[in-house]
């Protein structure tokens, strides 16, 4: 019996490792070390004691990885945007703007997170900070509670989408590719989900009036002037940064990651001029940057090295091998592929599964010939349903902490509605891979 | 009606942080031995300062590409360094703040069958894997990497991804002095999952 | 039987995985099947930069990638992978096989790995080059020109060199060169020879073409075993992986050759790619910097002036003959190539 085990075929190993790691990281230790712990286990018992100087092969490698260096940037970028309470302030114009609209307030809460999306990478930032701005105004306008939650945290996760996007700069390397075309696939994509988000929102809002009456009395504005100029001192701010960020990249100045460098350069510098940089301010910053790029920079480098155990146990291909000899036509392989990531977005997060699903099901992916840009960006926005899958959505804590009055089962409601919106937008993307793979074809003429 | 929430106290950022808690700031619970208490807050207080420390590395980080993009943009004078320099900054500012990010409960979980259990299930639980596999594995990890680090040390190694050509010692003597990091911050939290495995509560 | 698995710094579909696999088939069958090769992709088990630990501990029997890929390691691996400037003496790719063969560089690249404290064993498989000087936005008719443009160089003392010429010399990432070349973030850059450089698609971007360079003159690439695996071997196996290899040095010369003449007159005839020489200043100019690297390289360290003396000696010997006999080969080619374009 020990015998067998001992000699059991690595690709065998490798199979009960990934298995084992499903049940194991339930456990609730940190993921970071469940994956270590896993890594070292298996591959001990797969080929002896070189798993350890493999470890420290792949966590230096991830160490030295330049285009990384883009997320302690973006991320930083962030939180000063966040804390300069730049936002708050487009919300409010563009609010203003719309107010005698039906379900204006949606539109309002979408467009200022897809301008957001923009300007960042960071989630939980949006959907908190619009559940602050939006909520208790959605409430005396006698909004639909679930409708008003979906919208926000839908609009929300646009900003891992919308480059830039943490969530592409981390699957660039992945999939060997650009993060400057995942970057402009990614553009359009992201703007047509805001557009089914608003779409949805409004034709709810035509068939039942009750969900989105127009803003009461009170809270009209005075004058055209005011709110013109409001718009603009509103827009301003957050266009200029996406022009330091993305402009950058796009006007030819830099690499990804020396935009992310600008961007992070040109969040401060506007802080500054709004004269909300405070000495505790930066270093709060400072520490909270370290504190999420190191939390999602160990995680790289764990599953990194998970994934090497993987393959150097030679499961991937054994598992590519049998995959093929099932004989599927590529589009009903993709189908499958989707609905594996759709499945583990209910109680996984993103940097899971783009670090360590994804990478096992590339070699397929690459035998199937699919465009990794394309293939990319379906893995993308599937991803966004993650966010809006409860019981694991952290958006929907955000946002519950942040609107105490919504219960979380309205919250969770309306989540699902949106999931339903984003899934139709992937069959689009599916359906038609020009909606992803046109922008960057035209940039690169 | 809950609470009215002020917005400048929100933790708004950390959107992956599944919880969060400070030994700092926190009274220890009177029933802990002081030893118990005197060794946690003296690591994490430690490991708050590597992490505020490792936190500054960001500046040059952030400088070393604008600085590089303006130069070549405009005085056609691209740098040597700022390709390595901006990878160095980053690796040793993610591998040295490891510990402290660990101190503030901030490495993700998936913690939704977790969170449920009982405060002793969970001190049990962890307590179990920081003994049986966080020490053994960050041991072994540790020694592996001096070996590494020494590797490019002795061999006077130098990085071959530019024509900088920086030595390679520097950056990997970081990682084995993350994982010592990681291995004091380890003792702190092997000690609260005891305390919580035993009382029943967490400390803080 | 034994299984070799060799991890490369290449994606699959390179040249050079394409030869090291025709090697690996040689290897197969001189030893009846008893020595298999298994190729890796590049990350399969480690970054490519980490390769050579990797083969040294045994994580991976076996490594491929070019000698200067480790001149981090040690600076005279540089003389062996991609001697810049042909040494500073004139050697090029098929001298430097004569060289290696016969003027004492095999017993010296056997040393390297012990100066570099390493357990591999390696065999040279791949004479590469000469490799272009590279791809520019506009045509350059002088090293004044040349300056005027960001230009991607290659690592090492190669890129060094021209940064000490005065050219703008920019490192960036593989997977970042394109997109930059594309949005404007560099002007020039180079990568290897027509096949690779078409594959790489600089074809889309840039449009003249500069073949005569001198950073990468020879370019060799080679395969590293793990030691206590090379011993491991039957002395009739080790023969029979020398006997491949020596027949992989021509192979891949050969095959590369007549890839490049493919991929170049595709580049010419289908891209609109426009050949351009090389402005004579630039040739005096690199060299001098070359020689002065070389000299300070010598001066620091033993081992390498004993390789480059080693060369020096060899071209005193052999560069006279060779340069003057190939001299005419190229002048008739040349000659043929012009007739060809005015036709
Ligand atoms: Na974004
Ligand atoms: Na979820």
């Amino acid at each position: 019996m020990w015998e067998a085990l001992v000699n059991l075929q690595p690709e065998l190993i490798g199979l009960i490792m990934v298995g084992v790691m499903l049940f194991a990281i339930f456990v609730g230790f940190p993921i970071s070390f469940t994956l270590i712990f896993l890594g070292m286990t298996f591959g001990l018992w797969g080929f002896g004691e070189l798993v350890f100087y493999l470890m420290t092969l792949q966590f230096s490698a991830v160490m030295l990885e330049q285009t990384l260096a883009a997320v302690p940037l973006f991320i930083f970028m962030g939180i000063l945007m966040e804390q300069a309470g730049l936002m708050e302030r487009l919300f409010q114009a563009v609010q203003l703007t719309l107010s005698r609209t039906r379900g204006a307030l949606y539109i309002a809460v979408l467009f200022v997170s897809t301008i957001f999306a923009a300007a960042t990478g960071i989630v939980g930032a949006s959907v908190t900070i619009l559940g602050i701005m939006a909520a208790k105004t959605m409430n005396r306008s006698n909004y639909d509670v679930q409708l008003s939650a979906g919208c926000i945290t839908a609009g929300g996760t646009l900003g891992i989408l919308i480059p830039p996007s943490i969530m592409l700069v981390v699957m660039g390397p992945i999939l060997e590719v650009p993060v400057t075309d995942l970057f402009a696939a990614a553009i359009i994509p992201g703007f047509m989900l805001a557009f089914l988000y608003t779409a949805y929102a409004l034709i709810r809002c035509q068939l039942n009036p009750n969900l989105g009456p127009p803003l009461p009395e009170d809270m009209q504005p005075e004058s055209m002037i005011d709110v013109f100029k409001e718009f603009v001192l509103g827009l301003v701010p957050p266009a200029a940064l996406v022009g330091f960020a993305l402009g950058s990249i796009l006007l030819g100045f830099a690499t990804p990651t020396e935009a992310a460098g600008m961007g992070a350069f040109g969040a401060f510098l506007l802080t500054a001029a709004y004269r909300k940089l405070t000495w505790k301010g930066f270093k709060d910053a400072l520490i909270k940057t370290l504190e999420i790029s190191a939390l999602i920079l160990v995680l790289v480098a764990a599953s990194n090295f998970f994934g090497a155990v993987f393959s150097r146990l030679g499961t991937p291909t054994m598992l590519t091998n049998y995959l093929l000899t099932m004989d599927l036509p590529p589009m009903a392989i993709l189908v499958v592929i989707m609905a594996l990531i759709f499945i583990l977005g209910w109680p996984l997060e993103w940097v899971p599964i783009v670090l360590i699903i994804v990478p096992i099901l590339l070699p397929l992916v690459e035998q199937m010939q699919f465009d990794l840009i394309w293939f990319g960006i379906l893995v993308a926005v599937n991803l966004q349903t993650a966010w809006l899958s409860p019981p694991v959505a952290l958006s929907a804590y955000f946002l519950k902490g942040v609107a105490p009055s919504w219960d979380l089962a309205d919250i969770y409601k309306g989540m699902l509605q949106f999931m339903l919106v984003q899934l139709f937008g992937l069959v689009m993307i599916m359906l038609f891979p020009q909606i992803a793979l046109w922008l960057p074809s035209v940039l690169s003429q | 009606m809950a609470e009215p929430i002020k917005p400048e106290e929100l933790e708004i950022a950390d959107e992956l942080i599944a919880e969060r808690r400070s030994a700092i700031e926190a009274e220890m619970p009177p029933d802990m031995p002081d030893w118990m208490a005197k060794t946690i807050r003296g690591i994490d207080i430690f490991n708050l300062w590597t992490g505020k420390m490792a936190g500054w590395l960001l500046l040059p980080l952030c400088l070393a590409m604008v600085y590089e993009v303006i130069a070549r943009k405009y005085f056609i004078a691209p740098t040597m360094w700022a390709y390595d320099i901006s990878r160095f900054m980053y690796g040793a500012m993610f591998t040295l703040g490891a510990a402290y990010t660990l101190s503030v409960g901030v490495h993700i979980r998936a913690d939704f069958l977790y969170r449920n259990w009982h405060p002793r299930t969970q001190g049990l639980v962890d307590s179990a894997l920081y003994i049986l596999f966080y020490f053994p594995g960050l041991l072994v990890f540790l020694w592996m990497s001096i070996d590494y680090a020494w590797d490019a040390v002795s061999r006077g190694e130098r990085g071959m991804d530019t024509a900088w050509m920086p030595y390679m010692g520097p950056i990997k003597t970081v990682l084995p002095v993350g994982i010592i990091f990681l291995l004091i911050q380890g003792v702190s939290e092997l000690l609260k999952s005891l305390y919580a495995a035993r009382k029943g509560r967490w400390p803080f | 039987e034994v299984k070799i698995r060799v991890q490369s710094v290449l994606p699959t579909k390179a040249d050079e995985i394409v030869m090291l696999k025709d090697f690996a088939a040689n290897v197969a069958q001189l030893t009846n099947n008893e020595v298999q090769i298994e190729v890796l992709p590049d990350g399969a088990v480690v970054s490519g930069r980490d390769i050579m630990q990797a083969v040294d501990k045994g994580l991976v029997e076996a490594g491929f990638a070019w000698t200067h890929y480790w001149s981090g390691i040690h600076p005279a691996a540089m003389l062996f992978g991609s001697p810049v400037a042909g040494a500073g003496v004139g050697i090029d790719n098929i001298a430097f096989i004569s060289w290696f063969m016969y003027g004492g560089g095999k017993e010296l690249y056997d040393q390297l790995w012990d100066e570099m404290d390493l357990n591999v064993h390696g065999l040279m498989l791949q004479p590469v080059g000469p490799e272009a000087l590279g791809w520019f936005k506009e045509p350059i008719n002088s090293m004044d020109d040349f300056r005027k443009y960001r230009f991607r160089t290659p690592p090492g003392i190669p890129g060094q060199t021209y940064k000490d010429i005065g050219v703008a010399s920019v490192a960036m990432g593989g997977g970042d060169i394109l997109p930059a070349l594309e949005k404007g973030v560099i002007d020039a850059a180079e990568w290897c020879c027509p096949k690779p450089d078409s594959v790489f698609g600089f074809q889309k971007v840039l449009k003249h073409y500069y073949l005569q360079g001198l950073h990468q003159v020879v370019v060799n690439a080679d395969i590293y075993i793990n030691g206590d695996v090379w011993n491991g071997l039957t002395e009739e196996q080790r023969r029979a992986m020398e006997i491949a290899a020596d027949a992989s040095l021509i192979r891949s010369l050969g095959y590369r050759i007549y890839e490049n003449g493919k991929a170049l007159k595709d580049l010419t005839e289908n891209h609109g790619v426009i050949l351009h020489d090389t402005p004579a200043d630039y040739f005096p100019a690199y060299m001098n910097a070359a020689k002065a690297s070389l000299e300070k390289n010598a001066a620091d360290n033993e081992f390498f002036a004993k390789v480059w003396q080693s060369q020096k000696d060899f071209a005193d010997l052999a560069v006279p003959f060779w340069a003057g006999a190939q001299a005419s080969n190229a002048s008739l080619g040349q000659a043929y190539a012009k007739q060809k374009q005015q036709q």
